[in-house]
């Protein structure tokens, strides 16, 4: 087999104003020291993949810093590799592209002079692990003409979401979007396996057309004509689509299983920043939570997750928060369910607090 | 302190002559760097004043990652305009359990820690289970210390598996020197380890050693 991979790093960008407001989606950071496009990346670079598009739009200079050449994916490559796709790159176009469909015109370019047999599409909004070779063993197994990844999950606070439904053999059967759900249900996860060439015909088919929309003009309207499969991801999948869902997929992470099974391989890449390892005080006390390199911990944290370098002074307590990249606390400072972006200074004594359905945020660089 | 500079083409002329020369015993200090002096090379000597500490001992090892744990280390490996590059653990954050007691301590990506560490280095990926206490001591890479076992004032290194309520090395005031565990070893349950005492070879399950 062999495939090319293609990353639409800001694709679900607006359901996040808060995080997204200075990045990507792809460059969110997540679970301490990784960025979501880690995930997609690895799992990519896992199942053997070594080229890999990365469709950018705007705000893509965070993402562009953490990628840097690749080589922490180990995609720094002579033939192939990662290979940013910025807007405006080839086509003549006169404004930003709106949808998936746009941003597919836009790369037809690079799809062309590639020339592995299939192409993976995923999104940068889903946090698992999963391993793609054998998703296109089950799309050449069931000769598909596209093969739609889906999982299991409870979807709360979402606006934009897929449900799919498909018979014994696989085969898709029903597309539905934003279906009003309830509890737990099947959810296209974003993650697409189809032919290369085929994909550049539905392009240009669509292009002559004047079609809109890559889920509604190609995907559903050929439900019934087209070989479409889906494939049952069985793993730990959580989308982030909210701000409170990425507080709560965070925490997710405190839970031995769900941490065992993503980083349990040891084979989650990310950008590596030579920080010493964390330093605990005198008179620290940290329970059930993630700290990550370079912190220097003075304070009580518990139910908690601290990026790389954040600093907690003496007499502080951190509680269900989630503390990003270099936050510094102050002395005797108070925080329950706050969420923090990067470079956050909090001044001491101060107290802060939101709740688990509507974490307090502070935005980058803000100075309390 | 063992580090030179040498202007490339006298280094070069002198290790020539050193190797032409057949009553040489071919060592740096002892031949070559005299032969300079007596020929009236201009050699002067730098006076560092910084933290400088050889570790060429089990003690001075110890001692040396003991200096990192000071509130304001003469030597910071965390000092952001004197980077130490390394090679970075593929591993997720730490993770310290409900119970954890960690105290005046420095933990490395990919441990989890549910017992109690006091004055300790964990390298990446140690686990220290639950009831487990590691004090005084520098463990490596890998190594699982598992539930109710106690290292105290020891070395241990990289992938070695210390089992249930094993005793390695004794309190740092009482005990008469570190206690090392070597490389890749396994150390049965309820076994102990006496201060100072060097291993490198499995322990048994309950044996003294």
């Amino acid at each position: 087999m062999s495939a090319v991979g293609v990353i639409f790093s800001n694709i679900h960008d607006e359901n996040i104003p808060e995080l997204s407001q200075q990045r990507t989606m792809g460059s969110l950071p997540f679970g301490g020291r990784y960025r979501l496009i880690d995930f997609a990346l690895s799992n990519l670079v896992n199942s053997g993949v070594t080229t890999v598009g990365i469709i950018t739009k705007n705000n893509y200079q965070s993402l562009m810093d953490h990628l840097g050449s690749g080589k922490d994916w180990d995609l720094a490559r002579k033939t192939g590799g990662l290979i940013l796709l910025p807007p405006f790159g080839a086509r003549q176009s006169e404004s930003l592209y709106k949808n998936r469909l746009e941003a597919l015109k836009g790369i037809t370019g690079f799809l062309n002079r590639r020339n592995e047999d299939y192409v993976i599409l995923c999104d940068c909004d889903g946090v698992y692990r999963m391993d793609l070779s054998e998703v296109i063993d089950f799309h050449e197994a069931k000769q598909a003409d596209m093969t739609v990844v889906c999982h299991n999950e409870e979807i709360v606070n979402s606006n934009n979401y897929t449900t799919i439904k498909s018979d014994e053999s696989g085969r898709v059967t029903d597309i539905k979007i934003n279906e009003k759900v309830r509890g737990s249900n099947k959810f296209y996860s974003n993650i697409m396996i189809i032919g290369r060439q085929f994909l550049l015909t539905l392009i240009e088919d669509a292009i002559v057309h004047n079609y809109k929309s890559f889920r509604e003009d190609i995907i559903m309207r050929r439900m019934k004509t087209l070989k479409i499969f889906s494939y049952d991801f069985t793993g730990y999948h959580a989308t982030i689509d909210s701000l409170s869902s990425y507080f709560v997929h965070n925490m997710e992470l405190l839970q031995k299983p769900v941490r065992d099974e993503l980083f349990g391989a040891r084979d989650i890449y990310t950008k590596v920043r030579d920080s010493a390892p964390s330093k605990y005080g005198d008179d620290s006390s940290v329970k059930n939570s993630l700290i990550s390199d370079g912190c220097i911990v003075e304070g009580t944290v518990e139910n908690s997750i601290l990026f790389r370098g954040v600093k907690v002074g003496k007499g502080t307590v951190v509680r269900n928060s989630i503390l990003m990249q270099d936050t510094v606390l102050g002395d005797n400072v108070s925080l329950n369910c706050v969420i923090t972006d990067k470079n956050v200074v909090i001044r001491d004594r101060r107290v802060l607090s939101g709740c688990e359905l509507q974490p307090y945020f502070l935005s980058k660089g803000t100075m309390i | 302190m063992g580090v030179y500079i040498f202007t490339a083409e006298k280094l070069y002329k002198y290790l020539e002559e050193d190797e032409n020369d057949p009553e040489s015993s071919k060592d740096f200090g002892k031949n070559v760097l005299p032969a300079m002096l007596n020929a009236g090379e201009r050699m002067f000597a730098y006076k560092f004043e910084g933290y400088w500490k050889d570790v060429g001992t089990i003690s001075s090892l110890w001692e040396a990652n003991m200096d990192l744990l000071d509130e304001q280390p003469t030597f910071d490996v965390a000092d952001s305009s004197w980077k130490i590059h390394s090679r970075n653990p593929l591993a997720p954050p730490e993770y310290l359990g409900e119970k954890a007691e960690v105290k005046n301590s420095m933990i490395a990506l990919g441990c989890e820690v549910y017992g109690t560490v006091e004055k300790s280095i964990l390298s990446s990926n140690v686990v220290v289970e639950e009831g487990a206490v590691v004090k005084d001591s520098v463990i490596m890479s890998g190594t699982v210390v598992k539930s109710g076992a106690v290292v105290n004032y020891a070395i241990i290194d990289e992938d070695v598996t210390v089992g249930e309520k094993a005793v390695i090395g004794e309190d740092k005031e009482i005990a008469k020197g570190i206690a090392v565990l070597g490389r890749g070893i396994n150390v049965g349950a309820g076994a102990s380890v006496a201060a100072g005492n060097i291993v490198d070879r499995d322990i048994k399950e309950g044996e003294e050693a």
